[in-house]
C-alpha cells in the first residue's frame, strides 16, 4: 500500500469532509465567504482528516461525529493558518494571495475568528465532556505554542526541551488529536484513543522536525521563499539548535542574530554552514526516533488494514521531502 | 455579599484567567468593560447560584475580550522588530482567550454555552465584515444599525438564548450608547477606529457633532423606553435600575 492508494481508498470520505467544510463556509457575507472558500480551495495535504478518517476505522466510521471531527480539525488549522499569515506578515500561502495581502489584517482577523467559531459550534453537538475538554485542552495549548515561538525569538542559547514543548504545542499536539478524535467519534474505546493519540503525537513531533529541516534544505521552489526562513525570522529550530550546540556555530549565528540588520551574504553564509554541519542529520536522527516510537505503538493496534495504511504514512513522514 | 462584592470578585477572578506572563510585558492588560460584565452576571444569576453565574460570566467576558484584542489589530506595514512583536502578540493572545473560554466552559460542563458563545462569534464577524467591507453605502441610520447588532451581538445571543429576550432592545440600546460615546471621545482626539470612516464627511468636527446629537437622542429614547415599559420582572428591573444609575455618568 502507498501514500496515494491511502488517499484514494479514503477520497469518497475526503470529498465529504471537504463538501461540508464548503456548506459551512458558505454563509451570507460575501467577503467572509470569499476570504473563507479561497483558503479552502488552495487545498492542502488534508494530512489531519486523512488521520481521524483512518482511525475511525478502528471502530464505526459511518457515525456523523466522525466527518464533524475531522471537519473541525480541519478547520481549527485553517484558522491557525489564516492568523499565522499576519504574524509571519506572509502575502502568499501555496502560491496563492494570503487572506491578508488580498484584504487586509483586519479581515483575516474576522476570518480566522469566523472559521474558529464555526469550528467549535460544529463540535458542540458532541455530547461526551471528556471529548471537549481534550480537545480545548489542546486549541488553548496551540494558541500557547504560538505565543511561545515569538517569546523565544532570537533566544539562540534556548535549551531542547523548550524546542520540543514549542513543537508539541504548535504541531504535535493537533495531529494527536486528530487521532484520537477518529477512534472516540468512531466508538473505539478509550484505551485504543490513548494510543492513538501517542501515535499522532509522535507522528507530529516527526513532522514538525522535518518541516523544520526542509526549511534549512529545500529548494526556493519547493519552499515558495529562500532556504533558512525561520532562522532569518529569528525562529531556532531544531538545526539552528543542534549547529550551536554540537557543531561551533555558535558565534557565527549569535553574531547574526543579534545584527540589527544582517546582510544577504551573512545570512547565507550562516544558513550554508548549518547545512554543511551535521545539524541537519542530527535534527534527522531525533525526527526518525519520535517516528520509531510511534511504529512501535502501531504494534499494539489491531493487526489490519488500517494499521498498515497508518504505517504507511509515518513512513511517508519520515522520507517526505516537500 | 452585595451585587457588587460579587461582581468586584468575578473581575478579580477574570484578571487571573487573563493573565500571561510573557505577553503582558508586551501588551497593556486588557480592558475589562464593567457594565457589560455587570449585566452577563445579572443574565446569569437569574437562574444559577452566584459561583456558577461568576464562572460563566468570566468566560464570556474571555470570549469578548478576544474579540476586542484582534480589534485592535493595524493594517499598515511594519518593519520595527518591538511593533512587529506588539502586532503578532495581539493576534496570538486574542487566539489565546478565544481558546480559553472553550476551555473554562469545558471544564465546567457547559457545553451549551460554548455553542451560543461561538454562533454569536460568528454573527459578530459577519457584521463586522458588513460594516468594514459594505455592498451598498450606508446611510447614517444604517450604520447606526449595524453598530448596534456588532455590539450586543455577543450579549444579546445570550439574554435571548437565556429566555430573556425582553430585556435586548435596552441591553443593544445601552451598548450602542457606550460605543457611540467611545467613538465620539476618540474623534474629539482625532483618533479613528474606522467605524465611520466610510461615511462621507468633510471632516472630523462634522462628525462629532452628528455623534453627539446621536448621543442625546439615544439617551433621550433609552430613558423613556425604561421608564414607560410595563414589563415587571425581576430582571428588568435590576437591569432598569443599573441603566439608570449609568446614564448620566456616560454621555
Amino acid at each position: 500500500m502507498t501514500l496515494s492508494r491511502i488517499y484514494l481508498e479514503k477520497k469518497g470520505k475526503l470529498k465529504s469532509v471537504e463538501r461540508a467544510l464548503e456548506s459551512v463556509l458558505t454563509v451570507a457575507n460575501p467577503l467572509l465567504s470569499e476570504a473563507s472558500l479561497d483558503l479552502l480551495k488552495a487545498g492542502g495535504k488534508r494530512i489531519r482528516p486523512l488521520l481521524t478518517l483512518l482511525c475511525a476505522e478502528y471502530g464505526d466510521p459511518k457515525r456523523k461525529a466522525v466527518t464533524d471531527s475531522a471537519v473541525m480539525l480541519e478547520l481549527i488549522h485553517m484558522a491557525s493558518l489564516v492568523h499565522d499569515d499576519v504574524v509571519d506578515d506572509s502575502d502568499l500561502r501555496r502560491g496563492k494571495p494570503t487572506v491578508k495581502a488580498q484584504w487586509n489584517n483586519r479581515v483575516a482577523m474576522f476570518t480566522g475568528d469566523f472559521i474558529f467559531a464555526k469550528a467549535i459550534e460544529l463540535i458542540s453537538d458532541v455530547d461526551n465532556l471528556d471529548v471537549h475538554r481534550s480537545i480545548s485542552r489542546v486549541i488553548r495549548d496551540l494558541s500557547l505554542g504560538e505565543i511561545d515561538q515569538i517569546k523565544e525569538l532570537y533566544h539562540w542559547d534556548q535549551n531542547l526541551r523548550t524546542y520540543l514543548r514549542r513543537i508539541k504545542r504548535k504541531t504535535a499536539l493537533l495531529m494527536a488529536l486528530s487521532c484520537q478524535l477518529g477512534a472516540l467519534s468512531s466508538g473505539c474505546s478509550s484505551e485504543i484513543g490513548l494510543k492513538l493519540y501517542y501515535f499522532g503525537y509522535y507522528l507530529g513531533m516527526s513532522y514538525q522536525i522535518t518541516d523544520d529541516i526542509l526549511d534549512f534544505i529545500g529548494s526556493k521552489k519547493q519552499l515558495g521563499k529562500p532556504a533558512g526562513g525561520d532562522l532569518r525570522n529569528g525562529n531556532i529550530t531544531l538545526p539552528t539548535y543542534f549547529a550551536i550546540n554540537r557543531y561551533g556555530l555558535r558565534n557565527s549565528i549569535r553574531k547574526v542574530l543579534e545584527n540589527k540588520n544582517p546582510s544577504h551574504e551573512q545570512w547565507d553564509s550562516v544558513i550554508r554552514s548549518i547545512r554543511a554541519s551535521g545539524a541537519i542529520r542530527d535534527s534527522e536522527q531525533l525526527s526518525n526516533a519520535y517516528l520509531q516510537k510511534g511504529i512501535k505503538l502501531l504494534e499494539q493496534l489491531p493487526q489490519g488494514k488500517v494499521t498498515h495504511a497508518l504505517r504507511v504514512i509515518a513512513d511517508y513522514i519520515g522520507t517526505r521531502d516537500y | 455579599m452585595s451585587l457588587f462584592k460579587e461582581l468586584d470578585l468575578v473581575c478579580h477572578q477574570l484578571c487571573l484567567e487573563l493573565k500571561h506572563e510573557y505577553v503582558q510585558t508586551v501588551l497593556p492588560k486588557p480592558d475589562i468593560d464593567r457594565d457589560k460584565m455587570t449585566i452577563y452576571y445579572m443574565l446569569f444569576r437569574m437562574n444559577e447560584p452566584q459561583q456558577a453565574a461568576g464562572s460563566y460570566t468570566k468566560s464570556v467576558m474571555v470570549a469578548e475580550i478576544g474579540l476586542n484584542t484582534h480589534e485592535t489589530m493595524t493594517c499598515e506595514k511594519r518593519t520595527d522588530k518591538e511593533l512587529l512583536k506588539q502586532r503578532q502578540l495581539t493576534v496570538l493572545s486574542g487566539d489565546f482567550y478565544s481558546a480559553l473560554y472553550y476551555y473554562t466552559l469545558a471544564r465546567q460542563s457547559n457545553i451549551e454555552l460554548v455553542k451560543w458563545v461561538a454562533q454569536a462569534i460568528q454573527n459578530f464577524n459577519e457584521y463586522k465584515c458588513a460594516l468594514f467591507f459594505p455592498h451598498v453605502h450606508f446611510g447614517w441610520q444604517e450604520l447606526i444599525n449595524e453598530i448596534k447588532k456588532i455590539e450586543s451581538a455577543l450579549v444579546g445571543k445570550i439574554a435571548h438564548q437565556l429566555g430573556f429576550t425582553h430585556v435586548v432592545p435596552y441591553i443593544s440600546d445601552f451598548f450602542l450608547l457606550k460605543r457611540l460615546i467611545a467613538e465620539r471621545d476618540l474623534s474629539n482626539e482625532e483618533k479613528h477606529t474606522g467605524y465611520f470612516s466610510k461615511l462621507r464627511l468633510d471632516d472630523d468636527d462634522q462628525l462629532v457633532e452628528k455623534l453627539d446629537w446621536e448621543i442625546k437622542s439615544q439617551t433621550a429614547q433609552l430613558s423613556q423606553a425604561l421608564q414607560q415599559s410595563e414589563n415587571q420582572s425581576e430582571l428588568f428591573l435590576k437591569l432598569r435600575d443599573y441603566i439608570n444609575l449609568q446614564l448620566p455618568q456616560m454621555a
